[in-house]
């Protein structure tokens, strides 16, 4: 092929252009550490980086979805700490209280003891957490328990003994596949139930001899009973004391048992983090002495490409003519 | 009998000779560099003899050329590589007016480095999460709505910049279309003078230079294929249209027709078929519509295609709010990426959002925000063509750009390396070689020199002859 002067400049023009653009392209990889710049440059990788983006974004919401339950189990450990405290105090004060040699002044002694622990109970179940009734099962806003009249402790309006309670449902997403079941409601097994109902706190409705579940329900009628001198057959009732302090205590063991599964499952999130994490730097990130050598070498091939220019631009016959 | 000045001529003819040669290099040295330019040789032929001029036979050792004569001044050019590099040009000028345009539209939808659509959703999502657990504080559903309101505002924001690069970019195709009449009628007067040049028996070289000029930077435009005729003029043809035809003398004017179809290119005798050239970029970004074309309509994944999939995200994300919320209680008004915003209601409550279906509401209960989260991550009918999750359908948009920008930039780099191959095989017939030229520079005064040599032996051998011849013995 015939050979001009233009082709020779034009071609050397576009090779200098080409390699000017790919040492822009390395040096732009290395200072900024990414593999790629615009979506297009390799739209595989940067579509997998995307869903990663969004793996780790919902790991990291699933960890603060668990981080509230936790919080909430705290709040709930420290309440039940403490109203098992008042049940063992009421406990000694009733064996106290209904022994032989107990007189009534003495009942009615320990009679004002166990109402005063009623309001500690409570105080301790109408507690609250970031502003939410702890215990108010699904309705969080208004305070849940109040005393009727008669003295009976009522749960959001309704008698604790007479009262019909179903199971309360506020679900949290902790990634185990939230979804819908019949009729649009959650799928229990799909979520994690946080509502905390006071029915379960305290026990709900009465037993086959017609004596209260309820804690709070029991240490008034008990405190009735001595206050009264009516102590014949005060034998169940502080049986039934009992059961309700095994009661506190099971759900205190409980209580560790949801920490051990919160634990374990934000550890799990954190070792799929990671390995996302991972991920995302192996598809988005760049081996930074890869990086630098090949940013070498294109700069190399420039200077060379620019030496060039000097050399097949200039000469040409009339150069070494007289 | 030899004529005694006979051989004055030939020297002569030779210096002339010579001088023009030397003359056409000069001219190909100082336009090696003037684009459009295709070198000139000069074609010389022998002076033959002619018997007809003599009366009485010649001796035969009489019978020879009589010196050098210069048919023609010729420019070097290879048609069929003209019309390769044209079409070439055309094909390279639409990918990379396509690879521009849709580099712009990647710019709207690219997350790579910077926050878009997809990240705002998902924040969405994770504070749909938060208020799940928290229903109730006006702190936590207000931030939901402040997600919702950045959804409508990207939304808002991504068809306003389409909108805008379809401005400029109509506008830029509205310069091209006035550039293809201004070349026309370039190309009209250089037929009109090549015409008068030819008739006059006048090289018409640099004419066709500039002519051959016009009808190269006419192919960057649009698809075009010439006619050449007898009487120097050239016809130009887009598809089966003449845009110039010379037989009779008539001028297409181009010009662009914008109607609910989308935009069409037209002359007087109807819409031109326009195949490549930049027009052809245009045309694709600025009238495809992708997935959304009907049977013959432009299936391209130009600006409409990218304007109606917002639309189809934007109207199906309001409804589906909407009924989730309640139908009485809206959460979004609009049903078009640029019209989506937050109802007025939402605006001034941001409890306005339904935490629970319950007949009994109480603060606390989630359920509602729990299947609003569910929804989200379901899939939907969100268009006739698209079944997926909202991430999802925004993730197809990014792919569909980046797919479509990464496809042109590689046949736009093919496209490149054939035009300027091309170009380097027309520059190898036609351009200016200096090494050439400089042969050719010292080969003309060598042949200068050798004439007048020959020119001075003659004058000595007549001098021979009239001064010296005769005088033995005087």
């Amino acid at each position: 092929m015939r050979l001009t002067n233009n082709i020779i400049s034009k071609n050397y023009i576009k090779n200098l252009h080409e390699s000017l653009t790919d040492l822009n392209a390395s040096n732009t990889r290395v200072t900024a550490e990414r593999r790629y710049m615009k979506i297009s440059e390799d739209p595989a990788t940067a579509l997998k980086a995307m869903k990663i983006r969004k793996n780790l974004s919902r790991l990291d919401m699933y960890k603060e979805n668990l981080s509230d339950a936790q919080g909430l189990l705290n709040q709930y450990e420290s309440t039940i700490s403490n109203i098992n405290d008042i049940v063992t105090e009421a406990l000694a004060q009733v064996s106290q209280g209904t022994t032989g040699t107990s007189d009534s002044a003495v009942r009615i002694t320990v009679a004002n003891t166990l109402r005063g622990y009623q309001e500690s109970i409570l105080a301790a179940a109408n507690t609250r957490y970031a502003g939410d009734y702890l215990f108010g099962g699904e309705n969080v806003g208004d305070i849940p328990f109040l005393t009727a009249d008669n003295g009976e402790l009522l749960y959001h309006g309704e008698s604790m003994n007479t009262g019909s309670f179903s199971d309360e449902y506020r679900f949290i997403d902790i990634g185990i596949g939230l979804t819908l079941g019949d009729g649009g409601v959650v799928e229990p097994k799909s979520a994690m139930n946080i509502a905390n109902t006071g029915a379960a706190l305290l026990g709900a409705g009465v037993d086959e001899n017609g004596i209260t579940n309820n804690l709070y329900n029991l240490l008034g009628k008990i405190a009735d009973k001595l206050e009264n001198n009516d102590i014949d057959d005060i034998r169940i009732y502080s049986d039934k004391l009992n059961d309700k302090a095994d009661d506190i205590r099971l759900q205190y063991v409980s209580i560790g048992e949801k920490t051990n599964f919160i634990s374990y499952f934000t550890g799990r999130i954190e070792s799929e983090k990671l390995n996302a994490t991972e991920k995302q730097t192996e598809l988005e990130g760049i081996n930074i002495e890869e990086a630098i050598i090949a940013f070498n070498q294109q700069e190399l091939a420039y200077n060379a490409c620019l030496q060039m220019g000097t050399k097949i631009l200039q000469p040409s016959l009339l150069d070494f003519l007289d | 009998m030899r004529a005694s000045f006979l051989g004055f001529e030939i020297a002569k003819s030779g210096l002339q000779t010579a001088q023009t040669g030397l003359d056409v290099t000069g001219q190909n040295m100082s336009k090696m560099n003037t684009e459009g330019y295709s070198r000139q040789v000069v074609e010389q032929s022998t002076v033959y003899y002619d018997s007809t001029s003599y009366k009485y036979a010649l001796m035969n050792s009489d019978k020879f050329g009589q010196g050098v004569s210069i048919t023609q001044i010729n420019q070097i050019r290879d048609e069929f590589l003209d019309t390769r590099y044209r079409a070439a040009n055309s094909e390279d000028s639409s990918l990379s007016k396509s690879l521009s345009i849709l580099t712009n539209i990647e710019e709207v939808f690219d997350e790579t480095l910077n926050d878009g659509l997809s990240v705002i959703l998902e924040e969405f999502y994770t504070r749909l999460q938060t208020l799940s657990s928290n229903t109730g504080d006006i702190e936590f559903s207000g931030l939901v709505r402040s997600s919702a309101q950045k959804i409508t505002e990207t939304l808002n924001y991504y068809n306003k910049q389409l909108e805008t690069i379809n401005e400029q970019e109509k506008f830029d195709l509205s310069v091209s279309i006035q550039d293809i009449n201004t070349l026309t009628e370039k190309i009209v007067q250089m037929n009109k003078a090549v015409q008068f040049e030819t008739l006059q028996g006048n090289p018409t070289n640099e004419l066709l230079d500039t002519r051959n000029l016009y009808l190269d930077k006419l192919s960057s435009h649009i698809n075009i294929s010439t006619e050449s005729n007898t009487d120097g003029t050239i016809s130009v043809k887009v598809g089966s249209q003449y845009l110039i035809d010379s037989k009779h003398a008539s001028v297409a004017t181009v010009s662009l027709q914008d109607d609910t179809d989308g935009l069409a290119i037209i002359t007087e005798s109807g819409e031109l078929e326009v195949i490549s050239g930049d027009l052809k970029g245009y045309l694709d970004t600025l009238n495809g519509n992708g997935a959304y074309a009907e049977d013959s309509g432009n299936d391209f994944n130009g600006i409409p295609y990218y304007q109606k999939s917002l639309d189809d995200f934007a109207k199906s994300f309001a409804e589906m709010f909407n009924e989730l919320n309640s139908t009485e209680k809206p959460l979004f008004a609009g049903d078009s990426a640029s019209t989506i915003i937050l109802s007025e209601e939402w605006l001034k409550n941001s409890n306005y959002i339904t935490t629970t279906t319950s007949s009994d509401p109480s603060e606390g209960m989630n359920d509602n925000i729990l299947r609003m989260i569910i929804a989200l991550d379901s899939p939907r009918q969100i268009s006739d063509k698209f079944n997926g999750a909202f991430d999802e359908y925004v993730s197809k948009l990014m792919t569909d750009i980046a797919i479509d920008v990464n496809f042109a930039f590689d046949m736009s780099k093919t496209a490149s390396t054939v035009l300027s191959s091309v170009d380097n095989q027309r520059e190898a017939i036609k351009g200016v070689s200096l090494n050439e030229e400089t042969v050719n520079l010292m080969k003309y005064q060598k042949a200068f020199e050798a004439s007048a040599r020959v020119m001075t032996a003659l004058d000595e051998m007549l001098d021979t002859i009239i001064n010296r011849m005769g005088t033995v013995g005087r």
